[in-house]
């Protein structure tokens, strides 16, 4: 009954108001609410026209900007995909303004860079060459080899305090891993499937054993590697710690898996199984990839690096023996080709000798051939300089030669051709000019066509020299 | 690349540790093992145009005596129930494996095995018929599969692997409230 009586009432006061004009609405507002009226329908309008809203709020929003900040990093938070996706928006759309806001810098930034690169590589080699060559090195390989550990190990124990050597971000439900990080010094077996044993080591762990809903495996130890694990409702962090697990550690990773959380809670409650949504999660988990290298005391420390600026000192000595070695090395390696080449190139052009091999074998040269018996010993022919600076060794066997220049000198042996008469061998027909004797004539048209390489003996040009 | 976890399901001595084996690693051995609690392999493939990578979980096998470890069913987007074709009786731990697992997971996709159908030929073949069509009515795909001689092994996990990326589309274009199993 009541409820009738109010609706009646209401639908009563409805027509009524309808009656009322705008302007006499406006005055029992007026009425009613005093001067308070006019500031409550300015900051109405207000409100509701944005552009009137933007002009309102911006002198304070700077302010407010920096008053959250000083709070926490929530607003970094929220600003960086929002500043990264407006980047790469401009990038797209123009690159050049950004380039040309960022070219005075990259020139300093560049080489910084390459200063840092080379320096952590002088100071790698350093290492490298300390661990590989010092006693303490020989004596941590003995170590190894007695507690049959790896040298690496033996290295790391002997360096470390401690070195978070990957740190795994997994979905708690699923066992997925979305992120994985590794230390540079670390090596990592299948990330996928630690993920899901992990996931496994827990749920056997809290199905067999009566423990609170929420609860779980924190820390796993194997030798000197412990896991520490920190979970969330939605996601499980594991880091893979070598050697003394530093305080605060697990204040990290929780730190950090609180943070995950507050960026991506809507991801890893409803994880599709696409790992990509976390890649911008690295840097966060790299955070948490930190070393500690031992140091014993301040003495030892100065020990360090007095041993630091000795082995730069070596190093800067060794680096030019070491060039000069090479460049030493090089050169007489090319030398020694240019010889080999040279000696093959002499020989070859050579009358009566034909090179039927060329071998170079573990620094030693070696040319088999054919050498006609009337030809220059083959030592007589490659230079002196290159029989005296190259390993060189000459086996040649005997053959008779046709070529003309050898044909000659034989058939000069044999006829005992007079000095007036000029021999000359083409296209097989030994041409005879000058003079000579009747007997010595008639002798050499029986004799010099038997000789190898001669068809023909043209007599025209040589006459009967008269007693 | 989208990730997936599965499970293998079944009785003790059907063949889901050959099953996963003959499929990722295409090898096949005689010699049983049992396996102690959980055993996890990875593999890659590619369904419909997309890369996904499956991690398979392969369940230790039950019977009426050991209960089901439904904590590692937690999270799986699809399941494997395994029976052995010469054993009837696996065939109902895997009915009722398939109904327990089903209370834990909800409405998530699934496919029977029955596995060694390179017997089929002999004596010791014995498939319950009223066992499939019970399984059959309940939305199983069924496919008898041989790890020894690697039949239909690869052809089941594709086949899951395709429900679930369906179930992932029509659960995408129709988004439902989700239960809190707790």
């Amino acid at each position: 009954m009541v409820a009738v009586i109010n609706k009646n009432n209401e639908s009563s006061s409805n027509e009524g108001m309808s009656n009322l004009t705008e302007s006499e609405l406006a005055t029992l507002r007026r009425l009613l609410m005093g001067p308070d009226y006019e500031k409550l329908l300015k900051h109405k309008i207000t409100l509701e026209n944005p552009e009137l809203l933007a002009k309102h709020i911006s002198p304070v929003v700077s302010e407010a900007l920096k008053l959250r900040a000083k709070d926490d990093s929530s607003l970094q938070k929220t600003l960086n995909p929002i500043i990264t996706g407006a980047l790469l928006d401009s990038v797209s759309n123009d690159p050049k303004p950004i380039a040309d806001a960022l070219y005075p810098i990259m020139g300093p930034a560049i080489r910084k860079s390459i200063n840092t690169t080379m320096n952590q590589m002088m100071s790698n080699f350093n290492e490298l060459l300390e661990q590989s060559v010092s006693p303490k090195s020989w004596q941590w390989r003995f170590d190894a080899w007695r507690t049959g550990r790896s040298y690496a190990e033996v290295v790391l124990a002997n360096n470390l305090v401690f070195q978070v050597e990957q740190v795994f971000l997994i979905h708690r439900e699923t066992g997925l891993l979305l992120q994985h990080v590794l230390a540079d010094t670390a090596i990592s077996k299948d990330p996928d499937m630690v993920s899901g044993m992990l996931t496994a080591i827990q749920d056997f762990t809290s199905d067999s054993f009566s423990v609170e809903e929420n609860s779980g495996l924190s820390t796993l130890k194997l030798g000197d590697l412990t896991v520490l694990i920190e979970q969330s409702p939605s996601a499980v962090l594991a880091a893979v710690i070598r050697g003394t697990v530093p305080q605060g550690m697990q204040n990290v990773l929780s730190e950090t898996l609180e943070s995950i959380h507050h960026q991506e809670s809507k991801h890893l409650q409803h994880y599709d199984g696409n790992p990509d949504k976390f890649e911008h999660l690295q840097p966060e988990l790299a955070n948490c990839l930190r070393i500690k290298k031992k140091k014993n005391s301040s003495e030892a420390e100065d020990k360090n690096k007095q041993s630091e600026n000795k082995s730069s000192k070596f190093i800067w000595l060794i680096i030019p023996l070491l060039i000069l070695g090479l460049s030493y090395a090089a050169y007489y390696s090319h030398l020694d080709g240019k010889n080999w080449i040279d000696a093959q190139a002499q020989l070859a052009v050579e009358p009566g000798l034909i090179i039927t091999q060329a071998v170079e074998q573990d620094g030693e040269y070696r040319i088999f051939g054919l050498r006609d018996p009337l030809a220059r010993m083959p030592q007589n022919v490659v230079n002196s300089d290159i029989m005296s600076s190259l390993p060189l060794e000459l086996d040649f066997k005997p053959y008779l030669s046709l070529e003309p220049g050898i044909v000659l000198i034989r058939v000069k042996e044999a006829l005992l051709v007079p000095t007036t008469v000029n021999l000359k061998l083409k296209d097989e027909i030994l041409y005879a000019s000058g003079q000579a004797s009747p007997e010595w004539i008639k002798e050499f048209r029986l004799r010099a066509p038997l000789f190898a390489g001669i068809k023909m003996v043209n007599l025209n040009q040589l006459a009967i020299r008269s007693e | 690349m989208v990730q997936k976890k599965i499970c293998l399901l079944g009785a003790f001595a059907v063949g889901k540790t050959s099953l996963v084996l003959r499929y990722v690693d295409s090898i096949f051995t005689d010699k049983y093992h049992t396996t102690v609690g959980v055993k996890i392999d990875k593999k890659q493939l590619t369904v419909d145009e997309q890369d996904v990578t499956l991690m398979i979980w392969d369940l230790a096998g039950q019977d009426d005596l050991t209960r089901l470890r439904t904590s590692y069913l937690r999270g799986a987007a699809g399941y494997i129930v395994v029976a052995d074709g010469t054993r009837p009786f696996s065939l109902e731990t895997a009915v009722n494996m398939y109904k327990e697992a089903r209370e834990f997971t909800g409405d998530v996709p699934f496919v029977v095995a029955i596995n060694k159908v390179d017997l089929q030929n002999s004596d010791k073949w014995q498939v319950d018929e009223e066992q499939l069509t019970l399984l059959q009515e309940q939305g199983a795909d069924i496919v008898y599969t041989s790890a020894k001689e690697g039949e239909q092994v690869e052809e089941i996990f594709q086949l899951l692997t395709a429900k679930m990326l369906v179930s992932d589309t029509n659960s995408n274009s129709h988004p439902t409230k989700t239960v809190d199993k707790s």
